[in-house]
């Protein structure tokens, strides 16, 4: 390595910058240069002097304190924040605080606009007849819910039987069961079913 | 609900107690007006912990705080317009001192004494700091300060690494210039 060379990379070579092979080279060069050892003695004193110079500085620590305060209050607020979104994000909550609020609204629309009311009322029209077309035909029976009552299980079991007969023994189709006369019961689960 | 045992707040403030003094410091030295430093220490640190769930365990902390310091102090800095004011350019005869620069010194031939040196330091540190521009001067302060390696600088900026090292070779030609001249006024008082 030659001086001018050095001379451009003794900064990096300073901060330790250079690679393995460049900072041997480096090395050796100042061993055999005198010249550039002394000079690189003189600004290795000089740049550790202003490090030192610079980094002195006081830490104030009411600065601190108010900053760290800040941080600590910040988290605070941040979780109280995302509980209380969490709480208002519960879909009980939401949808009866949006029925409030859209009551509210259209009752205090109420003396400018009665079509508001008759919006309102096409639209849950609408509600209603869509989640009539959505219902599940049959839907499957519920432990403790809609239990057919002892009469409709006879009744069923009577007209398995006779399928079964009929089916085994006559090719003929099979005479139309007559339909045992419905329980009060029965009549009331059949209304609320949507067959 | 049980407290979580450690927040987020303790476990940013537990990376940031450590490097308050160096961040201090370095706002200081780099924001023209000092007086803004604590706003601009407290903007950086809220910012910070307003992204700290974006800061990743394997990087450095200590690289991270400073860069978003940096963009607090340069926005300051722009936002007063003071950086032509402050800045003003290195009499050539200064330049022409200094040592690697292949010419002899010519800035008054005197010995300089370690003692006039360190003596000297103090305001001329100050001195030096204001011949620098906002580059030069956020390079040699991340590198004497902040301790960190030209990729992080370079990151820290947004400047390219060989920027880095050019800004970073100025800076210290000129620290070193005022400090020379610093120091051969000290002799020539004693002398007086």
């Amino acid at each position: 390595m030659k001086c001018d060379e050095f001379q451009t990379l003794y900064g990096p070579y300073l901060d330790s910058e250079l690679d393995a092979r460049t900072t041997l080279e480096i090395q050796q060069h100042l061993k055999t240069c005198p010249s550039c050892a002394g000079l690189f003695a003189e600004e290795e004193k000089l740049e550790a002097r202003i490090k030192a110079g610079l980094k002195q500085g006081p830490r104030t620590p009411a600065l601190w304190a108010q900053i760290e305060r800040g941080v600590v209050g910040d988290s605070t607020q941040r979780r109280k924040a995302m509980e209380r979104i969490a709480e208002e994000m519960n879909p009980l909550r939401l949808s009866a605080s949006l029925c409030v609020s859209a009551l509210t609204r259209l009752r205090a629309g109420w003396q400018t606009s009665r079509w508001a009311w008759a919006g309102l009322a096409a639209a849950w029209a609408v509600i209603l007849v869509l989640n009539s077309a959505a219902r599940e035909p049959n839907p499957p029976l519920v432990a403790g819910q809609d239990l057919p009552s002892a009469s409709e299980m006879r009744l069923a079991l009577k007209q398995k039987d006779l399928l079964m007969a009929e089916l085994a023994f006559s090719s003929e189709p099979a005479a139309k069961p007559k339909p045992a006369p419905p329980s009060p019961r029965s009549d009331r689960r059949r209304a609320t079913l949507n067959t | 609900m049980r407290e979580p045992a450690t927040t987020d707040a303790d476990r940013f403030l537990a990376l940031l107690q450590p490097i308050e003094r160096d961040l201090e410091t370095y706002a200081r030295r780099l924001i023209w007006e000092s007086q803004e430093a604590p706003d601009a220490l407290q903007n950086a640190v809220m910012r910070g912990f307003a992204a700290f769930d974006r800061y990743h365990e394997d990087a450095s902390f200590r690289a991270w705080m400073f860069k978003i310091l940096t963009h607090e102090a340069f926005a300051l800095n722009r936002k007063h317009a003071r950086i032509a004011r402050h800045e003003f350019q290195l009499e050539p005869e200064e330049l022409a001192g200094l040592p690697f620069t292949g010419e002899p010194d010519q800035g008054g031939g005197q010995p300089v004494s370690p003692e006039a040196l360190n003596a000297a330091l103090d305001p001329a540190l100050a001195a030096g700091l204001k011949t620098l521009t906002d580059t030069e001067r956020a390079v040699l302060l991340l590198r004497a300060i902040g301790d960190l390696r030209y990729r992080e600088i370079s990151d820290s900026l947004g400047v390219p690494l060989g920027s880095v090292m050019g800004n970073l070779s100025r800076a210290r030609q000129k620290m070193r210039a005022i400090i020379a001249r610093e120091a051969r006024r000290a002799n020539l008082l004693k002398e007086n």
